[in-house]
């Protein structure tokens, strides 16, 4: 059984004034497996942050399905959802979302204390995760004093820490420069082949290239899918770059 | 044409930050409208030919300096957070080419506008409320003269001046802070995260310390003299222990319970405790402003409304009867010129009951705390006052007299009334020892003896001793013992008031006459004094009411100006919260407490202050006669919980401005 599968979302958006309805996502499918780094990727406007939303359970869809680890996310009542989101996903968003009133080791515990996780059990868990990331030296300070890589890794431990069972993440490397990016990709890597599940939203080929499957979306539809299969990173650059050509040229739909 | 633009733009400018500039015109408008109503009825008491009038303006004049100068604090305050609020648009502005001359053209116009704005509906608001509010200070005062409402204009004037000056100061404090920043700083300025504040442990060890001393001393007067002059004492140690304990004692408190880990990972405290330290910080002198604000409303307010309240125990107090006619007689004639009062009564349709004539004789003594009195000691000086012994004797035969009894008493033996002393039979006197002989009730026809200083005692005893005892104590003074005819008058109040002028000339008129015969000669009564009363605390009463609008405006826009900034800020942090994985209504809780917190915490501090002050005010009250501590109390609980049912309403209009900007 996969550990993500979507079927046939739909979510249209109805203009605050009523009568003007937007179809952000018309149908859309797609399954991932446990231990998988898949990649969607579509231009601005293409339904990519709508579809991460849904899945993020943060907006809810007009139709479809989704089920993660077997269990019909659209059938979980309100108050529990919170509960199951802190319990089953991570997230890492595009500007880091630490809250600024607390340092940073404070800011990784933060989905563990409102998950009511015992203190002693957090702070068995951070060194290894502290490490991994390399932030063990940085814990006691806080956002304002650090580097954008710094705080994308600490937002990254923040995700790890409660092992959820997939991770999301938005144009995590949105906010950084090319030498914090690589290093943060090249984590995600190192994360994935540890058998982590990692969903990751981008409009970076750079940082698709990285990823074990690449999903195109485009006008609120999968478009079209690519395997790694042995490529490498590079490899994998181009055949993305020739996809985005094809589908931003090809076709008969072109704005 | 440029200078219409600028025009415009400032209005548009005015419209879009309509949270931001109503409540300034608003309270602008208010403090305009106090000023000069305060000033018209100054005026408008110049021109009325009325008793004490000279004093009532007295007290309105150096109330409306006062208020004027608190005025200005609270524009300076009002402006400033505006212009702190508004950096970023600057900023904005400036890069987009507005060079910071055109800036200030705009802030200037802008401020003008607000300026006038209020000043003219200050005036007009005022020009109408000031006829509702001297009638309401006549009535206050109970003055009986005809009203003649006016609009002076020596009082317009005045207000536009001082006010005009007022905004123009204003204006030059905002070009200020304008010439001292730069326009990528005004653009960023509301980015730059926020530093952690540090614990400051011994400030918050001093303010702890000064508040507890401030306390300690308003605890610990004994005397009404003392509690006047410790009372400023106490208030300035409070009111540093206040600032102090809110900006550093607040965070150096919150720190310590981010220590405790098991305390500190529970969901509530975690976010709640990280989020007050930045909160006080940001919010600590504000707040501090707001609980001293608010315990100056609630001092004034009790007060001035006990002592009003108190009218009515205090005159009696001082006037056990409604007249009191005390004078110098030669020996014998007492009957004769009691004989002339009731003559005079009898002219004017007026019936005198309840009499008693008495030769009371007092004089002040030194007690060593046991069972020892000299008039000596008392002459050290003021040693210590709660010592000094105010010692009222009576003459056997009145006292039997007046109560209408039999006591029989030998030498040295005395009746007592001992006021809160304990001395346990007997005592000494300059060295003679009296044996107390009976313990009497203190006699309902003596002025009342507690002031809150030192402690009294009223001693009858025979008739010779008692005289002889008097003339010892008054030896080489020159002073007279007078005899007092203390009784009823059964008539009109109006009718009372006439009889007791009439009386005063009679008795000037008899003293001139008889030449040494009557030597000194003076008539008190209760009505009289009731009016002096209203006169005079009826004139504060009002100004009192006057300060507590400008303390409780002071209060209102705190808190106000405070609810939109915490809103701004929180609107990230809410929504951080929320995708971390925090529920909305978790969110909104967690918010909500910290918000209340932050808002009760002053009038929580407030509370406690009258609490410690309490004891110190009832001596200060006792200063006044005002001896019911019971009615003292009630004032004070009445007026705590109008004033946190004034509070509460304030908290939740401007909290629904919070959380339109939160969410």
């Amino acid at each position: 059984m996969s550990l993500l599968e979507v079927r046939h979302l739909k979510k249209i958006y109805t203009t605050r004034f009523g009568g003007n309805q937007i179809q952000a996502l018309s149908d859309v499918n797609f399954t991932v497996e446990a231990g998988e780094y898949v990649a969607i990727m579509g231009e601005s406007g293409s339904g990519k942050t709508t579809l991460l939303n849904i899945l993020a359970s943060l907006d809810k869809p007009t139709s479809g399905e989704i089920y993660l680890g077997g269990r019909s996310m659209t059938s979980i009542p309100d108050r529990e959802m919170c509960a199951f989101r802190r319990k089953n996903l991570g997230f890492v968003f595009q500007d880091f979302n630490l809250l600024d009133t607390f340092s940073l080791q404070d800011n990784i515990f933060l989905p563990l204390v409102l998950s009511r996780v015992k203190h002693q059990e957090m702070e068995r868990r951070l060194p290894a995760i502290a490490k991994k990331l390399a932030i063990d030296n940085i814990l006691e300070k806080y956002p304002y004093e650090v580097s954008g890589g710094q705080k994308q890794r600490v937002a990254v431990a923040r995700a790890l820490i409660t092992r959820p069972s997939l991770i999301l993440a938005d144009e995590p490397t949105g906010a950084l420069d090319s030498k914090a990016a690589g290093r943060l990709l090249e984590l995600f890597e190192q994360i994935n082949a540890e058998g982590q599940t990692v969903l990751m939203v981008t409009h970076s080929t750079r940082a698709a290239s990285h990823a074990g499957r690449v999903l195109f979306i485009k006008d609120g539809e999968v478009y079209h899918q690519l395997y790694r299969g042995g490529m490498s990173n590079d490899e994998m650059y181009q055949r993305i770059s020739d996809s985005l050509t094809v589908l931003s040229t090809g076709g008969m739909d072109v704005e | 044409m440029s200078n219409l633009f600028y025009t415009k733009l400032a209005f548009q400018n005015l419209r879009k930050n309509k949270s931001l500039y109503l409540p300034c015109l608003l309270s602008g408008a208010v403090i305009v409208m106090l000023f000069y109503i305060l000033d018209s009825i100054c005026v408008m008491l110049g021109t009325a030919d009325m008793r004490g009038a000279a004093y009532l303006e007295m007290i309105l004049e150096l109330s409306r300096n006062v208020c004027g100068f608190l005025s200005i604090i609270i524009l300076f305050y009002i402006n400033s957070f505006v212009v702190k609020q508004r950096k970023r648009e600057f900023g904005l502005f400036c890069v987009l080419g507005m060079e910071k001359g055109h800036l200030f053209r705009v802030l200037f116009l802008e401020t003008t506008m607000v300026g006038t704005a209020s000043i003219i509906t200050g005036v007009v608001g005022g020009a109408l409320l000031s006829q509702i509010l001297f009638l309401v200070l006549l009535n206050i005062v109970r003055y009986e003269i005809p009203l003649e409402f006016t609009v002076p204009l020596s009082s317009i004037g005045l207000t536009f001046a001082v006010f005009a000056a007022a905004y123009l100061l204003v204006i030059l404090a905002e070009a200020l802070q304008i010439v001292r920043t730069n326009p990528i700083d005004l653009l960023h300025s509301a980015k730059v995260g926020e530093r952690e504040p540090k614990a400051r442990w011994l400030l918050a060890l001093l303010g702890a310390a000064t508040l507890g001393g401030g306390y300690a001393v308003a605890i610990g007067v004994k005397t009404a003299a003392e509690a006047i002059v410790f009372f400023i004492v106490a208030v300035v140690l409070v009111m540093i222990g206040t600032y102090l304990l809110f900006t550093a004692g607040s965070i150096a408190l919150l720190k310590i319970l981010r220590r405790n880990k098991s305390f500190y990972y529970k969901p509530n405290n975690f976010v709640s405790v990280s989020g007050m330290i930045y909160r006080m910080k940001q919010n600590a002198v504000g707040l501090a402003n707001i609980c001293i604000l608010s315990t100056c409303v609630l001092v004034t307010l009790s007060s001035t409304i006990c002592l009003y309240i108190g009218e009515e125990s205090i005159t009696a107090n001082r006037f056990p009867r409604d007249m009191t006619a005390s004078f110098a007689l030669e020996e014998g004639t007492e009957e004769a010129a009691i004989g002339a009062i009731e003559d005079l009564a009898g002219q004017h349709g007026l019936e005198i009951q309840n009499a008693v004539k008495v030769y009371p004789g007092s004089f002040l003594t030194y007690w060593d705390g046991k069972q020892g009195f000299s008039a000596e000691g008392s002459a050290v000086g003021a040693a210590d006052i709660s010592h000094l012994c105010d010692f009222e004797t009576l003459p056997l035969s009145s006292y039997n007299e007046a109560v209408g009894m039999n006591y029989q008493l030998g030498p040295h033996e005395v009746l007592f009334n001992q006021g809160s002393m304990e001395l346990g039979g007997k005592f000494q006197l300059d060295g003679t020892e009296y044996k107390i002989k009976g313990l009497i009730p203190f006699p309902d026809f003596l002025p009342g003896k507690d002031d809150g200083n030192g402690v009294y005692a009223v001693m009858v005893m025979p008739d010779n001793e008692q005289q002889e005892l008097w003339e010892a104590h008054n030896k080489g003074k020159d002073t007279f013992r007078l005899f007092q005819y203390v009784f009823d008058v059964e008539g009109s109040e109006d009718h009372r008031m006439v009889f007791q002028d009439c009386l005063r000339e009679a008795l000037v008129e008899t003293k001139r006459a008889s030449g040494e015969n009557l030597r000194v000669g003076t008539v008190g009564s209760r009505d009289a004094d009731r009016r002096d009363f209203y006169n005079t605390f009826g004139g504060l009463f009002f100004v009192g009411i006057f300060f507590t609008l400008l303390f409780l405006l002071a209060t209102v826009l705190i808190v106000y100006y405070k609810q939109i900034t915490e809103g701004y800020d929180d609107h990230d942090r809410f929504h951080i919260m929320q995708q971390v994985g925090m529920s909305t209504r978790e969110v909104k809780s967690a918010i909500h407490k910290q918000v209340l917190m932050v808002f009760f915490l002053p009038l929580g501090l407030a509370m406690v202050h009258i609490s410690a002050a309490f004891p110190a005010l009832c001596k200060i009250l006792r200063g006044f006669q005002m001896t019911n501590t019971r009615l003292f109390l009630m004032c004070v609980l009445g007026v705590c919980l109008a004033f946190s049912v004034v509070y509460l309403i304030i908290y939740w209009l401007t909290a629904s401005v919070y959380y339109r900007l939160a969410k």
